[in-house]
């Protein structure tokens, strides 16, 4: 149990100190990531969806975050995919979406700002984004839903579908429920040490 | 706090024990010292460029990207993908990696992972793209491919490849190429000896037949299978042990049954199999044995520990070469074990975990002797409660035996060499296959596969008109349970003429053709008792009707040319024996025939060269050397 304490309480501080930080209309040069601008615009709520080309896990969960971008996307919700490891390339990137149908909002964030922002680790993960002041506030990390246990554990079909959920009750106003389980699939690639 | 608590969550992830050693103070652990070892070893034949795993494990820069992924995948053992208990049965290949291991790839990972000098690292595998063994002899392809969605449940598929055979051959090596290793999970190879499976989809065996798993008539004779054939991420190609090799026959079918798994987007899967034949027949006969109770596979919704046995007592000494647990997503704890005659037990296997996605057909290093006597268990456990991740069914439901993935099945499969007695006689396996049968029928009596094996077994050992009566009463009971069912009706109708019951066998064969027109055998074997009454017309006609079936039936033609000979219609003969010799141009008896019928009919130069062929077949045949003989006689 020892771990899991630790864990909870370095997050706790590190949301503490970072979760105002988040800019809300984008991307600053201080940043490293590229690509769509990470703007709200009018949109009540943004999506980032942490995805990785060569993750099979992202990859299968793939056509669920667009079918959750579909189904939420003319309700005021913006939809990002983040490429966050830096083995990402120009070509691998626009490859992978068109194999599997990525839409344009594409951000790369190889020095995983918006990651460690939004305290996502995992491909996939989502994060759901609401304003707060002049920033972004995340007020759901996690899973996309609980198909994937961990990492050798499938159910054949999601019995929860937690970020749909999670936006739900941000369109409706209630509070967000959490996430019922962990973020699986594939680790971010550690950052070269500085 | 909501979201305090979510990331809290995130981070409940399990905590491995980590018992391996790592001298980590005396050495740092480098990726070239350490680590390019084990993952060249251990990961690099499914993790490289083109191969099975979704990414390449053969570099440095690759084994950085994957460093925390693996750690965690390691150390769950999720990867390598390995199943089995250590210390239940001594398997061949077994991947499971050491705790050192485990250890070194978890330090390399949280001390920064280092690549050190690279002119320490071993030089990576090499894998090529083209088929390991050469160019197969034999290359059979998919008829057409499939399209796998990109998302939803994984799909269960079994492709049917016709074999262009002209003759039989013998299998010594076999690779599957399941064409993208990416789709498909894994992959089991059957052969269907009497293309049943196609004949039951007349019109979309092309597409493939959906179903986990797939029961195929074994045909006419006693051949009972022998191999298991399969193919997972990690299979190289398939190389039997020498003097194993396995058998095709023309009309034969592979049948390939694959688990597909969709990635995420849209792909296309179209197998090929790539085969390697060898002139040399096998000197070993092994026979594939079947523990398992689906009957008693009745699971109440929720039961967390539903449990299976069965038992097989040896009767003959076997060796054990492989064996092959199988359940579907309910299956929890799989076990199999023997108890000697000496009361001793033997562990064979122990999967205390089962995940279908990583199952396997497990090969021991060494072959399991098994004396006479030897009593095989398999205990099987299921968990349909929601509590299990891998229920197909949310909320659970009563589950029973099927071959759909909600249904369960609870199966171990053992490839036995049977080591007869000195004095025995006959086919080793035939008491093997024996005791299975006997043992199916402890379970279910009415079970008409084992009834039919069973009296089958009887009518190859049938000596007396006492014994063939005996086949016939256990093919009755098969065909009460499977009525109008026309080739059990035919074996009946051969078991009662064999007892000496024409009358019976001519009854049961009319209803054969009556339940089944399009059976060949039953048509034939009327014909053959209506000639043998001397009932000529209706002879020919059920002839004619059985070469309508089957053009290339040579027995039913020389059928034809015995029936229009004693009709006196002696063209007609004729045109059929030149059919005979075209269809099996190597039989000396059958050209003989065919110059006495030329001869017969004034044809002097026909016969005598029938006659010639049939002396360049058989120099011995002293019919064609006398009627030669004869021939050239008159001629003077």
């Amino acid at each position: 149990m020892v771990p899991r304490i630790s864990a909870f309480l370095r997050f706790a501080a590190l949301f503490g100190s970072l979760l105002p930080g988040l800019p809300r209309t984008a991307v600053a040069a201080t940043t490293r990531h590229e690509g769509t601008p990470l703007q709200l615009g009018d949109a009540r709520a943004a999506v980032l969806f942490f995805i990785a080309s060569d993750c099979p896990i992202s990859n299968r969960t793939l056509p669920e975050m667009l079918r959750v971008e579909h189904a939420f996307a003319s309700r005021g919700v913006r939809f990002f995919f983040v490429y966050p490891n830096s083995t990402e390339t120009a070509a691998t990137i626009r490859d992978h979406r068109a194999a599997f149908g990525i839409g344009p909002n594409v951000l790369t964030d190889p020095g995983q700002t918006l990651a460690r922002l939004a305290a996502a680790n995992t491909t996939p993960e989502a994060a759901v984004l609401i304003p707060q002041g002049k920033g972004l506030k995340p007020v759901y990390v996690g899973r996309i839903d609980d198909r994937y246990l961990n990492i050798g554990t499938e159910r054949p079909s999601p019995t929860r579908h937690d970020l749909e959920s999670a936006i739900a009750a941000v369109l409706a106003g209630r509070p967000v429920p959490p996430p019922g389980g962990p973020a699986v699939g594939c680790a971010f690639m550690t950052l070269p040490a500085k | 706090m909501q979201l305090l608590w979510a990331v809290s969550l995130v981070f409940n992830l399990m905590a491995f024990p980590r018992t391996g050693k790592v001298h980590a103070a005396e050495v740092p652990v480098t990726y070239s010292r350490q680590i390019a070892p084990v993952l060249y070893k251990n990961c690099a034949s499914c993790h490289h460029t083109g191969g099975s795993a979704p990414f390449a494990l053969t570099s440095y820069a690759e084994a950085r990207r994957w460093g925390a992924t693996l750690d965690s995948a390691v150390a769950s053992r999720y990867m390598p993908p390995w199943l089995p208990e250590p210390g239940h049965g001594n398997f061949a290949d077994s991947r499971r990696l050491s705790l050192d291991e485990i250890a070194l790839i978890h330090h390399w990972v949280d001390s920064g992972m280092l690549e050190g000098d690279p002119a320490e690292a071993p030089p990576a595998p090499v894998y090529k793209g083209e088929w390991q063994l050469g160019p197969p002899d034999l290359v059979l392809e998919v008829d057409s491919p499939m399209q796998v969605p990109a998302s939803g449940t994984d799909l269960f598929r079994n492709f049917i490849l016709p074999l262009p055979l002209k003759e039989s051959k013998w299998v010594r090596a076999m690779e599957i190429r399941p064409g993208s290793p990416r789709v498909v999970h894994h992959a089991n190879l059957i052969l269907d000896r009497s293309g049943s499976l196609r004949r039951g989809h007349p019109d979309d065996w092309k597409q493939g037949i959906p179903g986990m798993d797939v029961v195929v008539d074994a045909g006419e004779g006693f051949d009972p299978d022998g191999y298991f054939l399969d193919w997972k991420p990690d299979s190289s190609a398939l190389v039997e042990p020498p003097g194993m090799a396995w058998r095709l026959d023309p009309g034969n079918d592979l049948i390939l049954n694959m688990h597909l798994k969709p990635t995420g987007k849209p792909e296309t899967v179209r197998a090929r199999i790539g085969l390697y034949f060898t002139p040399d027949p096998p000197t070993k006969l092994p026979i594939l044995v079947q523990l398992e109770h689906d009957a008693a596979l009745d699971i109440p919704a929720g039961d967390a520990n539903f449990v299976v046995e069965d038992s097989l007592k040896l009767p003959e000494a076997a060796d054990l070469l492989a064996i092959y647990p199988h359940a579907h997503y309910l299956g929890k704890r799989l076990k199999g074990w023997a108890v000697l005659p000496s009361g001793g037990r033997k562990d064979l296997i122990l999967i205390p975990d089962w995940d279908i996605n990583r199952q396997s057909i497990y090969r021991y290093a060494e072959p399991v002797p098994l004396p006479a006597g030897t009593v095989i268990h398999m205990r099987y456990s299921y968990d349909n409660s929601a509590a299990n991740p891998h229920n197909p069914n949310s909320p659970p439901i009563r589950v029973t035996a099927g071959n759909r993935s909600v249904d369960e099945m609870g199966h171990l499969w053992l490839q036995l060499l049977p080591h007869p007695a000195p004095d025995q006689a006959g086919d080793a396996r035939g008491p093997i296959l024996r005791a299975w049968m006997e043992n199916v029928l402890t379970k279910n009596p009415s079970d008409p596969t084992a009834l039919f094996n069973l009296a089958s077994l009887h009518m190859a050992e049938a000596k007396t008109p006492a014994d063939f009566a005996a086949a016939a009463t256990l093919y009755r009971r098969a065909l009460a349970a499977r009525p109008n069912d026309a080739r059990m009706m035919t074996a009946l109708a051969a078991a009662l003429l064999q007892s000496g019951d024409t009358e019976k066998a001519r009854e049961e064969l009319a209803a054969a053709t009556a339940a089944d027109p399009t059976y060949a055998d039953a048509l034939y074997n009327l014909a053959l008792i209506e000639a043998s009454a001397n009932q000529l017309p209706e002879a020919l006609k059920h002839l004619k009707a059985t070469i309508a079936l089957e053009p290339a039936n040579v027995d039913a033609h020389r059928g034809l040319v015995a029936i229009y000979s004693a009709q006196g219609s002696l063209g007609d003969a004729v045109r059929e024996q030149r059919t005979v010799v075209s269809l099996a141009p190597g039989q000396a008896g059958d050209w003989n025939d065919l110059g006495v019928m030329l001869a017969r009919g004034g044809d002097s130069a026909g016969a005598a060269e029938a006659f010639d062929r049939a002396l360049a077949l058989d120099p011995g045949n002293s019919a064609a050397r006398a009627n030669l003989s004869r021939l050239q006689a008159a001629s003077r």
